[in-house]
């Protein structure tokens, strides 16, 4: 089983880029996601869209990283949306606060339009 | 009716790769006693929090002899979490978690870990015993119907 499963997709016709999670984000798999993330900034895209409902597993690791890179993103005009939460990923952004942080959304056309 | 397990042990590498050994085994023996789901959520995310902060802050990186146990023990009233390490003491109970628009711009974790298993927990207790282990002890009480 891998531990952490990465897919990056455009979206076309736009210029966010979604990251589709799969498996679990602790903090042995957080530097593969870490450097995913960065990779994007690096290249400047900045409107990252997160799948999450495939995600089975998240601690605090993984929300160090979305903490991490929000700053950047949002000062060069983007943003990371963060879609399709299970209730068990929720819950932990939510026992931190998070949910305030961070635009959660249930779907892809609700992520998109919040780049809007 | 559901077996109340008593006291498992386990004991692995101080290693993040066997964070997720760690939450299954836990979550495991935890399903076995019959606990609502969520709670078993919340066990394994203090379980993985509180190893995850030994392994990256207690243990050295070229420390050969890093160990962790992972102590639960279930009755019917509770359910106790302990994790025992041989590595630098770290007291989470005298740590201060920061502001957490600090987080946002600092741009680190800042101890988001202590600060969930300070909300999963119902009580926390640290000891440094004398032989050179330190103990997390994390005791979750069951509410009627849990």
């Amino acid at each position: 089983m891998r531990k952490l499963n990465i897919a990056i997709d455009a979206i076309s016709g736009s210029t966010i880029t979604k990251v589709t999670v799969q498996g679990f984000l602790d903090a042995h798999t957080v530097p593969e996601m870490e450097k995913v993330i960065q990779d994007l900034i690096q290249t400047g895209k900045y409107k990252i869209i997160v799948d999450f409902k495939e995600l089975s597993y998240i601690s605090s690791a993984g929300l160090g990283v979305f903490m991490s890179v929000i700053g950047d993103v949002k000062n060069n005009d983007g943003d990371i949306v963060l879609m399709d939460m299970p209730p068990k990923i929720y819950k932990v952004f939510d026992l931190l606060g998070f949910t305030e942080i961070f635009t959660i959304v249930d779907n892809e056309q609700a992520a998109v339009q919040a780049f809007a | 009716m559901e077996q109340k397990i008593k006291t498992v042990v386990v004991q692995t590498p101080g290693d993040i790769g066997y964070l997720h050994r760690i939450r299954e085994f836990i979550a495991g023996m935890a399903t076995e006693a019959g606990i609502e789901q969520h709670e078993i959520d919340n066990i394994e995310l203090a379980v993985d929090e509180a190893c995850t902060n030994v392994i990256e802050h207690g243990y050295a990186h070229d420390d050969s002899n890093k160990e962790l146990t992972i102590r639960l023990e279930i009755d019917s009233s509770k359910l106790v979490l302990t994790v025992i390490d041989r590595a630098r003491p770290f007291n989470i109970l005298q740590y201060e978690p920061r502001d957490i628009n600090d987080l946002k711009t600092e741009g680190r974790d800042g101890g988001l870990g202590i600060r969930l298993i300070k909300h999963i927990m119902d009580e926390i207790d640290y000891q440094i015993k004398d032989d050179g282990q330190n103990e997390l002890i994390m005791t979750k009480y069951f509410t009627p119907g849990t």
